[in-house]
């Protein structure tokens, strides 16, 4: 008995050692993933905006948790990986290693649930990765354009408020896209279907005297 | 929306209660996933950081709604408004880490006196 007891409990810290150790290296790969995709493409590269239009209520949800979830997983990792080094017998190809198998786990789950399935994080524009402020970049017709999409005169036509901003997929039309941008430029706030209007964002058959019409419309009175 | 918004624009009381409510709250939910008071039946660890993920959940995506469907109605200009919800978008994520880490760190410590319990034990009935 006295002497089973402490080869037990040595058996037992061990195995309890490698789980922490990677647990924390998956913890941490989760954080570091989450960190990168935030920092680096969103705020960096503003390959996706803080919301675009395309977002559908479920990916408002999804993201939430993934952001709230990444930094917690990352603080949890780094104390886990701390604990494991206080205790001493850590390994760090071990660490490593969870490290990668979060980065990569999370990074297939990213690809697959949310970008293919839930349909987030659709980038608004295509654009040339090296184009790092691509909202101040003049040439806003570009994409349309090569994608043979609908022209600027149609797209005015239907006005701000008409036109479904998303698709059932969750991916957006190239002329909701240009709308958009448009209501971007001028301020103003869009319109989701369905929802009870803030204030009038656009004033029944407006003209460009509207407070919320900074800039005219071309196109629009014939 | 049920009109409250309107009420607390209108009356610096209910502006004051609505303030004071939401700091109660947050207060509240502190003392629940950080406090050192004892009480019955708290929550492990893991327990405590679930609940805080999703309340900073639930709080990112409050944040994020505000930023696209600017609820509640009638709240001012868009541009503001907006820049207020990344403010509580990124604010909140500010206190969400604090609270996590002050939350591991808690675990870190007791960790830390379980350890040093272990090793003390095992020293005397060693062999």
């Amino acid at each position: 008995m006295a002497i089973s007891r402490p080869a037990r409990a040595d058996d037992d810290v061990a195995g309890k050692q490698i789980k922490r150790t990677i647990w924390s290296g998956v913890l941490a790969g989760v954080g570091l993933v989450a960190f990168a995709d935030e920092t680096v493409f969103y705020q960096l590269l503003h390959w996706h905006h803080f919301y675009d239009e395309s977002t559908l209520a479920v990916g408002l949800v999804s993201d939430g948790l993934f952001h709230a979830g990444g930094f917690t997983a990352m603080v949890a990792g780094l104390f886990l990986l701390a604990d494991a080094l206080r205790r001493g017998g850590f390994v760090p190809k071990r660490w490593w290693g969870a490290l990668l198998l979060g980065a990569g786990g999370f990074q297939l789950y990213d690809g697959i649930v949310q970008h293919k399935l839930l349909g987030l994080h659709q980038n608004p524009l295509p654009r040339h990765p090296l184009v790092l402020r691509p909202d101040l970049e003049p040439d806003r017709g570009r994409h349309d354009r090569r994608r043979g999409g609908a022209d600027d005169g149609a797209c005015r036509r239907d006005g701000i408020g008409d036109v479904p901003l998303r698709r059932r997929n969750g991916c957006v039309s190239a002329r909701a896209r240009t709308h958009a941008a448009r209501a971007d430029a001028a301020g103003r706030r869009r319109l989701r279907p369905g929802l009870v209007p803030a204030e009038p964002a656009r004033p029944p058959m407006a003209g460009p005297q509207g407070g919320l019409h900074a800039r005219p419309v071309p196109g629009n009175r014939t | 929306m049920l009109g409250l918004y309107q009420a607390t624009e209108r009356d610096s009381m209910i502006h004051a209660a609505v303030h004071l409510h939401m700091f109660l709250a947050g207060c509240l939910l502190s003392w629940a996933v950080i406090g050192i008071d004892p009480i019955r039946r708290r929550p492990g660890t893991r327990g405590r950081l679930a609940a805080l993920v999703i309340a900073a959940a639930g709080h990112d995506t409050l944040a994020k709604l505000m930023y696209a469907w600017m609820p509640p109605a009638g709240g001012g200009p868009a541009a503001g408004r907006q820049l207020e919800a990344e403010l509580m978008y990124y604010g909140g994520t500010a206190i969400d880490v604090a609270l996590a880490v002050i939350v591991m760190t808690q675990w870190y410590l007791a960790a830390g006196r379980a350890l040093a319990r272990t090793r003390r034990r095992s020293a005397v009935a060693g062999p």
